[in-house]
């Protein structure tokens, strides 16, 4: 179970505004994400992260303290190790697809497994700059689930992919995320996409 | 930082035609302002380049130069500009033009090289002595110098680069006489002219160095400074000679700076700061 | 021709490129994350040698570590250390003058580097060294090599900080530069020529090795 109440400060065009979430997600469950450009999904994303901090806020991860401004607890994202599936993909120019998956862990097994549901197997030894928009997000995508992570935050993680393979993707991910417990955020510009894959939703705006 | 990165991308870009070209903002905005600059520059500029004389100083000069400036622009309100340098550098510059009318040296073979070359009209006459001394912000001891500079308290030893400076040369003479310039040639340090070799000696930065005795009356000096004559039987006299250049022939004013120098006014100023006559 | 002053001329800036590197690149690190006056001030100081006049480091340095005060008399007395007329000495000067020239690129480079890759790294659980070696080092190669090869070719051509506290002495302090101020001075024309020609030739070379290697660096994606 997921317990996230933060309190933090956007600047947008315009000034500020105040980004202010209490919700809580259960453990194992895939919600979805969404509301208007700006709203700050993303902020809320980097803040479960731990890559933003908020002014204040209280994050725990099945049961345990991943922040705590009044009593000063903030772990680095190192130490949460969330899956993170960036909007930019943010993928290394330096490695290949075998050497992103190298990267984030051992378990050759495993990163064998993700390389075939992710149909990139054939193109290991391939840099980002060689691969098309869908094959780097579905690189981002198998990069977070390689160190098989407790929680996934995907952002805006198939708005590269054709609706065909992206049904193949998510038939697939929904067996993944159940087989390792995760649970997953997904913030998602499309409020009519992953039907079907979700159980929660939440709104910011 | 912006340079640097400014440059970087050019660097960067060479694939495009972009390689140090200064782009037309930039040229628009350094416009006015370097025309500006240049205008007041030379306006300043201007007088002086009419008036004064200049003369080419060898750099053992330096403090004694001044006196004499003041002297003679006293007796004749005539204004000189000292340019001081090595003999050996003022020579070059002088044989690639450089707008000097007289050039004293600090030996005879510069300036004869320059009669010989067609830079002067006259050969050069003998105007001063030069007085070598060896000299140390430290109470060393120099009765026995060339002893002491032996011993391994003695780690740098400054003279000017004997290439371009003739008293470097008298230094490199006296230590050849006294047998032991092979054994201190790995402390010694060039200076550029006896200015840097006199540089070297106040800053402490060499424990001895051989220069000028002009050093000592510098007034500018104002540590205290331990010295002795060298004997100046072991080196070549420094005859120090002057000539007027070709570009001065028909000045009056150098003429004149040129007989003053010979006076026994002039005489006089010389002695006060070490030199024989 | 006595091609000692290349030789060491080569050897001071190899020398002082190293040294630079492994001391700019975690220096350039720190200035390119994060901000602080601090920061700025120490920003402020390695760019000076950019604009000061090298006389002026010159003048400095020969002060600073002149035997007989302060820290030059320390160094003298406690590890028989003299800076000025050194080899050592020009290391040190070279140092500290040829610095702009490595941390400004790499420092540049490293921030415009995207923040999420750094991000990325971070939620994969690797350490700030990690990400540094294994992510930023590997992205910034070009100008690694840009900043190496500023920093040596600007070392070739120091010349007022070496008159000032070298002393011109044969195969210690007589760099190439010195050398062929020298042989103008003594109207050796013919061996300023030379100097001046191996030095021109050195550096030219350096500059187009690094306009090709950026320009097959960018071309390789369309291969």
């Amino acid at each position: 179970m997921i317990s996230v109440v933060i309190e933090k400060r956007l600047k947008v065009y315009r000034g500020q505004h105040m980004l202010k979430i209490a919700h809580e997600f259960a453990g194992g469950s895939i919600t979805k994400i969404f509301g208007p450009s700006g709203a700050g999904k993303t902020t809320f994303l980097k803040t479960i992260a731990g890559l933003i901090k908020p002014e204040q806020g209280k994050i725990s991860v099945n049961g345990e303290i991943w922040l705590d401004t009044s009593s000063g607890i903030n772990l680095s994202p190192q130490k949460r190790m969330p899956g993170f599936v960036f909007q930019d993909y943010a993928l290394f120019p330096n490695m290949t697809i075998a050497e992103h998956l190298a990267y984030a862990t051992k378990d050759q097994a495993w990163i064998d497994h993700l390389l075939k549901l992710g149909k990139l197997d054939t193109l290991t030894d391939h840099k980002p700059i060689h691969l098309s928009g869908g094959q780097q997000q579905r690189l981002a995508i198998l990069r977070a689930l390689a160190i098989k992570p407790k929680l996934l935050l995907m952002d805006e993680p198939f708005s590269a992919l054709d609706p065909d393979m992206k049904m193949e993707l998510i038939t697939e991910l929904k067996a993944i995320f159940k087989k390792l417990g995760s649970t997953v955020l997904i913030v998602t510009h499309n409020p009519q996409e992953l039907e079907g894959l979700i159980d929660n939703e939440l709104y910011i705006g | 930082m912006f340079l640097i990165n400014r440059f970087i991308f050019t660097l960067r870009t060479s694939g495009k035609q972009t390689l140090f070209v200064i782009n037309m903002d930039q040229r628009k905005l350094f416009a006015r302002p370097i025309a500006l600059f240049l205008f007041f520059n030379l306006l300043f500029c201007a007088p002086t380049f009419a008036q004064s004389l200049k003369v080419a100083t060898a750099a053992n000069l330096q403090s004694v130069i001044t006196v004499l400036q003041k002297d003679f622009k006293q007796r004749t309100n005539i204004e000189i500009e000292p340019i001081i340098g090595s003999s050996g550098k003022l020579v070059a510059q002088i044989k690639n033009g450089a707008p000097y009318d007289i050039f004293l040296s600090a030996d005879m073979s510069f300036p004869e090289s320059l009669y010989k070359d067609g830079f002067s009209t006259k050969a050069p006459v003998v105007y001063a002595y030069g007085s070598l001394i060896i000299c140390s912000t430290k109470n060393i001891g120099f009765e026995n110098w060339e002893r002491t500079l032996l011993t391994p308290r003695i780690k740098k030893i400054a003279i000017a680069n004997p290439a371009v400076a003739p008293y470097g040369m008298a230094a490199r003479q006296t230590l050849q006489k006294k047998g032991i310039l092979d054994n201190v040639h790995s402390k010694m340090v060039f200076g550029e002219s006896i200015s840097q070799v006199n540089t070297y000696i106040m800053t402490g930065v060499v424990d001895v160095g051989f220069t000028t005795q002009a050093l000592i009356k510098d007034p500018a000096n104002t540590s205290t400074l331990y010295w002795k004559t060298i004997d100046p039987k072991s080196y070549t006299p420094i005859k120090q000679g002057m000539v007027i250049l070709k570009r001065a022939a028909a000045n009056a004013d150098a003429e004149k700076f040129y007989n003053y120098l010979l006076s026994a006014e002039a005489k006089k100023i010389f002695e006060q700061y070490g030199y024989r006559i | 021709m006595d091609l000692s002053p290349i030789w060491l001329t080569l050897k001071l800036a190899t020398i002082t490129t190293s040294l630079l590197f492994f001391a700019g690149l975690p220096l350039a690190r720190w200035l390119s994350s994060g901000r602080s006056f601090f920061k700025t001030v120490i920003e402020a100081l390695i760019t000076m040698p950019l604009v000061l006049p090298p006389s002026v480091l010159g003048f400095y340095l020969l002060l600073a570590f002149s035997p007989q005060h302060g820290l030059g008399k320390w160094l003298h007395e406690a590890f028989d250390i003299q800076f000025v007329f050194s080899f050592k000495g020009l290391v040190l000067a070279s140092f500290i003058y040829s610095m702009p020239f490595m941390i400004g690129p790499i420092k540049s480079a490293l921030q415009q580097l995207p923040t999420s890759l750094t991000e990325a790294s971070y939620t994969l659980g690797k350490t700030r060294w990690q990400t540094f070696k294994c992510v930023l080092v590997p992205n910034i190669k070009p100008s690694l090599i840009t900043a190496a090869v500023l920093t040596f070719a600007h070392t070739l051509g120091e010349f007022g900080v070496v008159l000032m506290i070298g002393g011109n002495i044969p195969n210690v302090t007589r760099v190439a530069s010195i050398a062929v101020y020298d042989a103008v001075e003594q109207m050796d024309y013919t061996s300023a020529n030379n100097y001046s020609l191996i030095l021109f030739a050195i550096t030219f070379v350096m500059v187009i090795g690094v306009f090709i290697f950026n320009k097959y660096q960018a071309k390789s994606p369309l291969e």
